[in-house]
């Protein structure tokens, strides 16, 4: 089984910083560690290559200073690293990572695609879905653990309250949710393959980068401890209870589409394309 | 799945002590008024129906372990002219019938009275309404009479006689209802109860009434005998109390002796909360339960948009009730808590909040639910009632919305060999629309189940493929069902500079929609008040015209109350009594149709006009004159409707063939 590991580096802190003006995560001066989510999905690929005989690939996309999970990673028993590197790749959102990511893997071969369940600096947990979706194969999120029987994968999904078994063929991308899997023991190999560089040559350029990435984060928020049902403070007064439930919690959230007016591009294009 | 329920609904499937009474499940059956008793003038009303035996049976056949049965106390005692009497012995017979049925079942019933006090749903209520202070319902304009002491000492005595008697008659217990509007939650609520003698002015005088009626009906039921109270938590309005008041009153309602609390709020002056619609979250009210759990001992019962096993469960497991409150969604599936027992999670049909078929309670009509249509015709549509067909016949069903998928699912389930065409590339037809309006996502269950359900019988529907005279040539089937739906009419009309749509065409794509648009709501539902809602919400400036004098007449009105706050909020208007007139360049012109006095709004870039549809049935009028085959309209295609009135004709032809 051909098995790619998707890793990322994130800043060793448990302090977000965000840059006021553009709204982006600050990276710069915090060492960086491998994503723990990552690690745990490296090690249940290395579980994985023992029962199948396969082979594990781990693909990162960052600035150099990455290459050094990869490394991580190989020393661990990985047999190759990618690390997609380049300038126009810079800013990119959840949506460019997906694709370029997705087309890189495409291009390395797989059979089965591992990714950690959440980055913790962002925590979206959209990078692996979305590489399914560029894939067009399916994606499993929250799996704590991976059988593998005959041509069957079994995935082991947890939601919190109940555990459900997924049974997979063909390719698929597994996003790895339990932590614990990180801390595994594991023997440290000395000698280790080089890195395969790759810049953004076979990607689209208007899928990627900045330009490639429509996210705005709004506003972030430090939250409560979570609870499993809404707790309405019984001194609000009526309209801010019930406003509150409606909400389902949540401040009032509004969006815009861009849609049509005279004026609007949208209607210029379409305009011009009825003329022709 | 092979997995054991019992193992993953330790909860919910486990039984629970009340009083001497053991249920097998934690799933109760939530008291609802049905509008199904006997109305031949007054006094001569309230008489217990086979339909409402049915209908509460149907139930206890499902599987729930407890079935709450709403009825009234006192002649004057009725919200509406079917709401059926518990003090009336005329009713003995029926509610014996009912009560043996159900416990057959290994279910459980209690009877929930109440006495309606300053509310009536009745447009000229026969007799008068009273309260503990002299001053209307807030939501109505009759007013009432201030209760005197010995009309409170008679009402007293119906409440026992009604609880001693349906001891005797087999129900299991009684649960009293301090909620909604009735009598006794008007004497609780500080705002609704201004009398000065002993049962106003403090908090226990408040509670004095109502508790004074346990006490009356335990010295006569026997300790073990379960008094329930179905409790408002919240009145949810301006003046109204909120929940720390709801678990006050559940602590002096504990220490009186009742064996449990049934959660519920609001009140018919906030009807959105009683009755929560797709508007409120799912699980909104289990916070009540778990602010009553810290406070009691004595179980607790979670209510409201609790449709599904998972989620019961989680509330179960999390310590925040004891039991689960279930109305609407044994409704609409009465098998829901069997369903959960076979492991069959994905044949759960799960009630949508729409109270559209339900809700018609209100104008005096019995319940019946838009996706179930055997909800109030058990006895003909029930459990059990689908005969196999006598002959196997080879059907094709032409259009995989809801009244083809509907109609393909009875007639598999009866063993003919059935074959769906759908020319969209996914099923659902207009549904795909509706669910796109803000919060009416569910709307989409209606599909999803009967999906499922034609997959688990291996019914083929072809996706991305029109049923044609030829295919149907080709293929040679017995039968033909038309189900291909409609299309939206318009009017030709000049519309100068300004975009005109239809309804569907505006769901479908937002972005041809500008900034500034009128819609003319000529239908008075979702279609109208429904595209507004959406569009508006993605920020278009909405003015809405309607010849009636309020928009969405005809949509079921909690939903309309949220619709018509929602295009306020969004900064739309709606204009009423109005009709479209002209368009000229970037102006509508509407007239009002009374005075007939022009007004124009300027700067328009779309108008929507929400019209009627039309039949497709182009198709089913080919074969039918063709003749060589019999053929059948459905739908849409028959005459363009709701849901409520499609899944109903759908499964009353899948019957007869
Ligand atoms: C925006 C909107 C909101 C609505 N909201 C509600 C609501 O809240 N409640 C409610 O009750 N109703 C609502 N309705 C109305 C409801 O959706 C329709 O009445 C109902 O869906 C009609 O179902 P149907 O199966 O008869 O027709 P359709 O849904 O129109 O389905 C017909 C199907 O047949 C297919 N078809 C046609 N010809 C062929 C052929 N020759 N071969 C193969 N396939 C064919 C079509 O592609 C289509 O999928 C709403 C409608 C709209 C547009
Ligand atoms: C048609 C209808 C009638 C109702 N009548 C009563 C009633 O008589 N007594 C009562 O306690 N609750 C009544 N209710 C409220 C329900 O018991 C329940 O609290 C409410 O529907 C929310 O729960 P659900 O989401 O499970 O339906 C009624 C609800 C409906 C839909
Ligand atoms: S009519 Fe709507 S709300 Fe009522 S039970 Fe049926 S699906 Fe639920």
């Amino acid at each position: 089984m051909k098995i790619v590991v998707c890793v990322k580096q994130v800043p060793d802190t448990a302090e977000v910083k965000i840059d006021p003006v553009t709204n982006n995560l600050v990276r710069e001066g915090v060492p960086g560690i491998m994503n723990t989510y990552d690690e745990a999905a490296v090690m249940m690929a290395l579980q994985l290559k023992e029962q199948t005989n396969g082979t594990i690939s781990v693909l990162s996309m960052g600035p150099g200073q990455a290459g050094e999970e990869l490394k991580n990673a190989m020393r661990r028993g990985a047999d190759a690293g990618y690390l997609l590197c380049d300038r126009k790749l810079g800013g990119a959102d959840t949506l460019a990572t997906g694709y370029a990511l997705a087309e890189t893997i495409r291009q390395i071969g797989y059979d089965l695609v591992l990714c950690g369940n959440e980055a913790i600096d962002g925590c979206t947990g959209q990078v692996g879905p979305l590489i399914g979706e560029f894939l067009k194969v399916p994606a499993l999120t929250y799996i704590t653990d991976i059988k593998v029987e005959q041509e069957d994968l079994f995935c082991y999904r947890d939601t919190g309250k109940c555990v459900e078994t997924y049974q997979v063929k063909g390719p698929a991308v597994v996003c790895i949710s339990d932590k614990r899997l990180a801390d595994k023991p594991y023997e440290s190999r000395e000698n280790i393959p080089e890195i395969h560089m790759l810049d953004a040559a076979h990607l689209e350029e208007e899928k990627i980068g900045r330009q490639g990435s429509p996210t705005r984060v709004a506003a972030i928020s430090v939250k409560g401890k979570e609870q499993n049902y809404l707790k309405v403070d019984y001194r609000w007064d009526c309209e801010t209870r019930i406003e509150y439930i409606m909400n389902g919690g949540l401040e009032k959230k509004k969006k815009n589409l861009n849609r049509e007016t005279k004026t609007s591009q949208a209607r210029l294009i379409m305009d011009a394309i009825m003329k022709k | 799945m092979g997995q054991d329920s019992a193992k993953v609904f330790r909860k919910l499937l486990s039984p629970i002590q009340l009083g001497d009474v053991t249920l097998k499940n934690r799933i109760i059956f939530l008291a609802h008024w049905t509008n199904f008793g006997n109305n031949h003038g007054y006094q001569e009303d309230g008489l217990a129906s086979e339909r409402l035996a049915m209908h509460y049976i149907e139930r206890a056949k499902g599987g729930a372990g407890l079935v709450c049965v709403t009825q009234s106390v006192s002649p004057g005692g009725q919200m509406g002219r079917t709401m059926v009497h518990a003090h009336d012995s005329r009713n003995e017979k029926v509610f014996r019938f009912m009560t043996e049925e159900i416990h057959k079942y290994g279910g459980k019933v209690f009877g929930q009275f109440n006495h309606q006090g300053h509310t009536s749903c009745m447009q000229r209520p026969p007799f008068r309404l009273l309260a503990p202070t002299q001053m209307p319902g807030p939501h109505c304009y009759v007013n009432t009479k201030e209760i005197e002491l010995d009309e409170m000492e008679e009402i007293k005595e119906y409440y026992v006689k009604a609880a001693v008697q349906e001891k005797e008659w087999g129900f299991d217990g009684v649960e009293l209802k301090i909620a909604h509007d009735g009598l006794l939650r008007t004497f609780v609520s500080p705002y609704l109860n201004r009398r000065t003698d002993q049962y106003g002015g403090s908090f226990e005088n408040r509670m004095r009434y109502p508790i004074e009626i346990i006490q009356a009906i335990r010295e006569k039921v026997g300790e073990g005998y379960p008094i329930g109270i179905r409790l408002c938590m919240d009145e949810f309005t301006d003046w109204g109390y909120s929940w720390d008041y709801g678990v006050r009153m559940a602590i002096a309602l504990e220490e009186a002796g009742v064996t449990y609390i049934n959660s519920d709020s609001g009140c018919f002056s906030n009807y959105n909360m009683e009755i929560p619609n797709n508007y409120i979250p799912m699980s909104f009210g289990v916070y009540m339960a778990a602010e009553l759990k810290k406070a009691l001992h004595i179980p607790v019962v979670a209510f409201g948009r609790i449709n599904d096993p998972v989620q019961a469960e989680e509330i179960l497991a999390d310590g925040n009730a004891d039991m689960i409150g279930m109305c609407r969604q044994l409704i609409c599936d009465p098998e829901t808590p069997n369903k959960i027992m076979e492991m069959r999670l994905d044949d759960i049909r799960h009630c949508m909040a729409c109270s559209e078929g339900c809700g018609l309670v209100t104008t005096q009509e019995g319940v019946v639910c838009v996706q179930n249509p055997a909800a109030g015709r058990e006895k003909r549509l029930g459990i059990g009632t689908l005969e196999p067909a006598e002959i196997k016949k080879k059907i094709l069903v032409a259009g995989a919305g809801i009244a083809g998928m509907k109609t393909a699912e009875i007639l598999a389930k009866r063993g003919h060999d059935v074959k769906v065409f759908e020319k969209n590339e996914e099923v659902g037809g207009q549904m795909l629309l509706a669910e796109r309006i803000p919060y009416r996502a569910e709307m989409s269950e209606v599909y999803r189940y009967l999906r499922v359900q034609l997959q688990e019988m291996e019914v083929p529907v072809y996706t991305g493929c029109e049923l044609t005279e030829e295919k149907i040539e080709e293929l040679n089937p017995d039968i033909v069902i038309a189900a291909t739906g409609s299309k939206p009419l318009m009017p030709d009309i000049e519309s100068g500079d300004v975009t005109l749509l239809n309804p569907r065409e505006a769901m479908e794509h937002v972005e041809k929609v500008g900034e500034k648009v009128v819609l003319i709501d000529e239908v008075g539902y979702w279609q109208a008040m429904g595209v507004a809602d959406y569009i508006g919400s993605v920020g278009a400036e909405v003015t809405i015209v309607t010849k009636e004098y309020y928009p969405g007449k005809d949509i079921e009105e909690t939903c309309q109350e949220i619709l018509y706050k929602r295009l306020l909020k969004n900064g739309g208007k709606a204009l009423v009594k109005s009709r479209l007139k002209a368009v000229t360049g970037s102006t509508v012109v509407l007239e009002n149709v009374v005075t007939h006095e022009e007004s124009r709004i300027e700067n328009v870039d779309t108008l929507i006009i929400a019209g009627q549809s039309s039949s497709d049935n182009e198709l089913y009028k080919q074969i039918k004159s063709k003749g060589d085959r019999e053929a059948y309209v459905v739908g849409d295609a028959a005459a363009p409707g709701t849901v409520l009135r499609i899944i109903f004709e759908a499964e009353e032809l899948a019957r007869r063939l």
